[in-house]
C-alpha cells in the first residue's frame, strides 16, 4: 500500500452527491484508493459520467469528499494550491488577458513580482512551442494553441502533481495526436506526476504507465492496467501487436460496464 | 497618395461627414423652399445666427453650464450608486431578494412624470433635477453590473480557485473584469435616460438650463433658439456616447466577437428576466 517514495496516495475515496430531484444522495464512487510514484504518469479511464472530472476536483481540493484520504508528499491535500497544477478541457483562459497574462496568473495569485514572472513565462511559452504570441488573445488563438497556453500555465506554477481532464478532447484528430506527442516530450523534460483523465483509450495507453479503468457509477476502480511499452514512444506504436491488445482489453472493460450501467438505468426507469 | 487611397484609409468618417453635410443642405433647403415659415421650421443657418447671438450675449454659457451641472452630478451619484448596489446585489442573495421588487418597480416607473413633485418637494434649482437624473441613471448600471457579475463563466472562477485564487482575488481578477463590457453597456443607456431626465424636469419648472431655454424661447415663438437648445443636447449626447466607447475600448483590450456580443446585445433583453428570477450561469 503506502510506500515512503509514493507521490500521491488516494485512500478509499468516497464521494456522493445530494440529489437535487430526490430526498437522499447519488453515490458517485466509493473504495478508491491506488498510489502514485513520483514522476509517473497515470491516465483514467471510464464511462461518461462515473465520475472522473468528480475525483480530479477532488484531488486538486476544490470539493470535498466524504470519505477517505488523499496524501501528496505526504500531506493531507486541503485546498487548491500551486503543488497541484490543473488543465481543463476547454480553456478556461481569461478571454481579457493576453497569452503572457494568462500564464503567470498562477504565479500572480501568489504575489510572484510581475517582472520575474514573465521572465519564468518565457521559458514556459517556449516549451509550448507559443513564441511569438505572448501579446494574442485566447480568441486569436486555434484550439491546439488555446490548449497550449492552459498547459502553460499549469506548468509555470512548478506543480508537485499535474491533473489534467480530457485536455485533448475539443481538438480534431490531428492536432490531438501532435500535442500527444509534445505533452510526452514535455513530460520527458519536466518529469512531473500526471493524472490525465480521457475517453480516448488510445490516447491513454500512448501517454501512460499506467491506465486506471473505473467501472460505471457507482464506480469503484475495475483494473489497473499497466503499459509495459518502452519510452521513448513514437506515434507509430500505436499500430503495434502490443498497443492493441491493450486497447482491445481496455476496451472490453469498459464496453462491459457501459452496457451495466444501461441495464441499470434501464430498471430504475421502470421503476 | 492619390485621392482614392486618402478615401479608402477615412472610407468611415467620409462617409459620415458627407452625410451630415447633405443632410443640412437637405434642412435648408426644405426650411428655404418648402416650409418657409420660422414658426415651424427655421433651417441650419438661421439656428447658426441664433447661437451666435446667443453666445455673445452670455446667455448660452448660463444655460448649458445649469444643464451640465445637473446632468453630470446626477448622473456621476447615480453611476456609482448602481454600480455598488449592482455589485452587493450580486454578492449577497439576501440584499438581492429584498431588493429586486423594489429595483424592478423603480426601473419600469415612468419616473419622469414624477419630476413635478421633486420639483414641489425639493425646489426649482439644481436639486430637484439632480434627483431625477440619479433616478434616471441609476438602474441600467444596477442591472447590467448585477447580471454582468452574476453571469460570469463558472469555469474561469474554477479555474482562478484551482491556482489557489482567494475569494477577494476571484473578485478582482474575474468577476469584475468579466462583468466590465455589461458595466459599461450600462453606462452608456444611463447617459441618455439621464440627458432626458434633466431636461424634462426641466420643462416642468427651472430658472436656466436647456430645457428652460427651448420651453421659454417655444412660448416666445424664438423657434431658433429653441433649435439651438435642441442641437445642443444632441451634440452634447453624442460626445458623452464618444467618450464612453473610447474608454470601453481602453478598458477591454481583450475583446472578442463573443465577448463584446455578450456584452451587449444578449443581455440587454435578459436584464429584466435576471432581477425577478435566478440568473442561470452561463455555460456552452
Ligand atoms: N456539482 C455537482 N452536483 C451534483 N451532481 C454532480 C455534480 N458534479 C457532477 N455531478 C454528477 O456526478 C456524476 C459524475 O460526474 P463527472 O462529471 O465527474 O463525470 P465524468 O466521469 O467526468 O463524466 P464525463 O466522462 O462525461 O466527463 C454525474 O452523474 C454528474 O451528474
Ligand atoms: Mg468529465
Amino acid at each position: 500500500m503506502e510506500t515512503p517514495a509514493s507521490k500521491l496516495v488516494v485512500q478509499n475515496l468516497r464521494k456522493s452527491f445530494r440529489s437535487q430531484r430526490s430526498e437522499g444522495s447519488m453515490q458517485v464512487f466509493e473504495g478508491v484508493s491506488f498510489s502514485v510514484q513520483p514522476s509517473e504518469f497515470i491516465s483514467l479511464v471510464g464511462p461518461s459520467g462515473c465520475g472522473k472530472t468528480t475525483f480530479l476536483r477532488i484531488l486538486d481540493g476544490l470539493i470535498p469528499h466524504d470519505d477517505g484520504e488523499i496524501l501528496l508528499d505526504g500531506k493531507t491535500v486541503i485546498q487548491p494550491g500551486p503543488d497541484k497544477g490543473f488543465v481543463f478541457q476547454d480553456s478556461s483562459l481569461l478571454p481579457w488577458r493576453t497569452v503572457m497574462d494568462n500564464i503567470i496568473l498562477g504565479l500572480e495569485l501568489q504575489g510572484v513580482d510581475k517582472r520575474e514572472s514573465k521572465k519564468k513565462a518565457e521559458r514556459y511559452i517556449a516549451l509550448v512551442g507559443l513564441a511569438g504570441f505572448e501579446q494574442h488573445y485566447p480568441h486569436e488563438l486555434s484550439g491546439g494553441m488555446q490548449q497550449r497556453v492552459n498547459l502553460a500555465r499549469a506548468l509555470i506554477v512548478d506543480p508537485q502533481v499535474l491533473l489534467m481532464d480530457e485536455p485533448f478532447a475539443s481538438l480534431d484528430a490531428q492536432t490531438r495526436e501532435i500535442m500527444q506527442a509534445e505533452l510526452l516530450k514535455m513530460w520527458n523534460q519536466t518529469k512531473k506526476t500526471v493524472i490525465f483523465v480521457t475517453h480516448q483509450i488510445d490516447e491513454a495507453i500512448f501517454l501512460s504507465d499506467r491506465v486506471v479503468v473505473f467501472s460505471a457509477r457507482p464506480a469503484k476502480i475495475r483494473e489497473i492496467v499497466k503499459v509495459g511499452i518502452p519510452r521513448p514512444r513514437s506515434l507509430t506504436v500505436k499500430r503495434s501487436k502490443e498497443f492493441l491488445d491493450l486497447a482491445d482489453h481496455v476496451w472490453s472493460i469498459i464496453q462491459d460496464e457501459v452496457l451495466k450501467s444501461m441495464g441499470r438505468e434501464r430498471e430504475e426507469g421502470v421503476r | 497618395m492619390s485621392a482614392a487611397n486618402v478615401y479608402r484609409a477615412h472610407e468611415k468618417k467620409f462617409d459620415a461627414v458627407v452625410s451630415v453635410v447633405l443632410g443640412l443642405a437637405l434642412w435648408e433647403l426644405i426650411d428655404s423652399f418648402l416650409v418657409n415659415n420660422p414658426l415651424v421650421l427655421v433651417g441650419p443657418s438661421r439656428v447658426a445666427a441664433s447661437f451666435l447671438s446667443l453666445l455673445s450675449r452670455g446667455v448660452l454659457a448660463r444655460h448649458v453650464y445649469a444643464t451640465f451641472t445637473e446632468f453630470i452630478l446626477g448622473y456621476l451619484v447615480g453611476v456609482v450608486v448602481g454600480f455598488g448596489v449592482g455589485v452587493v446585489m450580486a454578492l449577497s442573495r439576501h440584499t438581492k431578494e429584498v431588493l429586486s421588487p423594489w429595483v424592478t418597480i423603480w426601473y419600469n416607473a415612468p419616473v419622469i412624470l414624477l419630476a413635478p413633485l421633486f420639483i414641489t418637494a425639493l425646489g426649482l434649482g439644481l436639486v430637484s433635477k439632480m434627483a431625477i437624473v440619479f433616478i434616471a441613471a441609476v438602474f441600467p448600471v444596477l442591472f447590467n453590473t448585477y447580471t454582468g457579475m452574476s453571469t460570469v463563466d463558472g469555469r474561469l472562477i474554477e479555474a482562478v480557485r484551482a491556482f489557489g485564487g482567494t475569494r477577494r482575488q476571484i473578485f478582482f481578477k474575474v468577476t469584475l473584469p468579466g462583468a466590465l463590457p455589461l458595466v459599461m453597456t450600462g453606462l452608456r443607456l444611463s447617459v441618455g435616460r439621464a440627458l432626458v431626465g434633466a431636461i424634462v424636469s426641466e420643462f416642468f419648472g427651472s430658472r436656466a438650463g436647456l430645457g428652460y431655454l427651448i420651453t421659454a424661447a417655444s412660448e416666445a415663438f424664438r423657434t431658433a433658439e429653441a433649435f439651438v437648445g435642441v442641437v445642443l443636447l444632441a451634440v452634447g449626447g453624442y460626445a458623452t456616447f464618444e467618450v464612453l466607447k473610447y474608454a470601453e475600448r481602453r478598458l477591454l483590450p481583450g475583446t472578442s466577437i463573443e465577448y463584446k456580443g455578450f456584452a451587449s446585445a444578449s443581455i440587454r433583453r435578459e436584464e429584466m428576466s435576471c432581477v425577478t428570477k435566478p440568473c442561470v450561469k452561463r455555460s456552452r
